[in-house]
């Protein structure tokens, strides 16, 4: 009986829970997208295309961090734009989805505007 | 004698049917609502909490396999319900009550883990991986919540609960594979798995 009791109370915590959560869904919407935001051509890429894996803030999301670490990574930006255009390990190739302009704007901007 | 019964019988069978109906249509439009969110929300690509994890990825990793493994235990608890597991001999009186549990727990900790996907990633469409992960995302909230009506609406076929809930794990079965399973086998180097 107690052990009902507690499951009971349990699943009207779920029913909270969830209410709370959809509520939060909603109420958290961000204001103007990143993307309308960004100044310049490599910061609106960033957030289109990079910022859902490794972070609005290049901080790192699934993908590893950026911000700060991408020039010590990458001494030659070469390696870099080809990492990007070609892809590896758990991350997609933008070759054919970016331009070499866009890639090598893209990658501009994680080794400037994001610490390197 | 037999045309009444039968008309009745009918009645029945025609108000079982409509019962499972409503049941689809709520589902269906919890998870098409969810779709429709994640599609047309931007994504903001933060990650909220992490608690004692590296990162919100690994939270949601163990999380999910959590919720699996609460999944898991509710099923064979359902069998054993149903008279599929013979084990124990006798079921004690609180299977049932155990089997609620295991599903609302398993439910509970895979509110913070869609939530940053929808909040912070939506619904994507690229890779197949993650395009298969969205869908069953959005499906399996909806299932979940016919899963719920269908436990508490009298009158309802009895192969009905077994399949919804049958569908419900099968979905976060899937999510699994295509997020923690992949974690584990696929991340990028450098990734820590806690």
């Amino acid at each position: 009986m107690i052990f009902k009791r507690i499951v009971n109370g349990i699943e009207a915590v779920a029913v909270v829970a969830a209410l709370v959560w959809a509520f939060m869904l909603f109420a958290n919407e961000p204001g103007e997208s990143a993307a309308a935001q960004a100044v310049s051509p490599g910061a609106a890429i960033f957030a289109s295309n990079c910022a859902k894996c490794h972070g609005a803030d290049g901080a790192g999301l699934i993908g590893p961090q950026l911000a700060g670490t991408v020039v010590e990574k990458y001494p030659d930006v070469a390696d870099q734009i080809a990492l990007v255009t070609t892809g590896r390990k758990g991350m997609p190739s933008f070759n054919g989805v970016l331009s070499d302009k866009q890639i090598q704007e893209v990658v501009e901007y994680t080794r400037t505007d994001l610490g390197g | 004698m037999t045309a009444p019964a039968v008309g009745h019988r009918d009645t029945r069978t025609a108000s079982a049917n409509t019962k499972v109906l409503g049941l689809f249509l709520a589902g269906a439009a919890v998870s098409i609502l969810l779709g429709v969110y994640g599609d047309t929300h931007t994504p903001t690509g933060e990650q909220p909490y992490n608690l004692f994890f590296t990162a919100t990825i690994q939270l949601k990793v163990w999380f999910a396999m959590t919720a699996v493994a609460l999944a898991l235990l509710q099923v064979l608890l359902a069998m054993r319900l149903y008279g599929k597991l013979k084990w124990p001999r006798t079921a004690p009186s609180w299977l049932g009550d155990a089997h609620r549990l295991c599903g609302t727990l398993a439910f509970l900790i895979t509110l913070p883990v869609a939530y940053q996907c929808l909040w912070a990633l939506g619904f994507q469409t690229t890779p197949t991986r993650v395009l298969v992960h969205s869908l069953t995302g959005c499906l399996f909230y909806g299932a979940f919540v016919a899963k719920v009506l269908a436990v508490r609406i009298h009158g309802l076929p009895g192969w009905s609960l077994p399949v919804i809930g049958g569908i419900v794990f099968t979905a976060l079965v899937v999510i699994f594979l295509t997020s923690s399973v992949w974690f584990f086998t696929d991340r990028p180097a450098g990734l820590p798995l806690f």
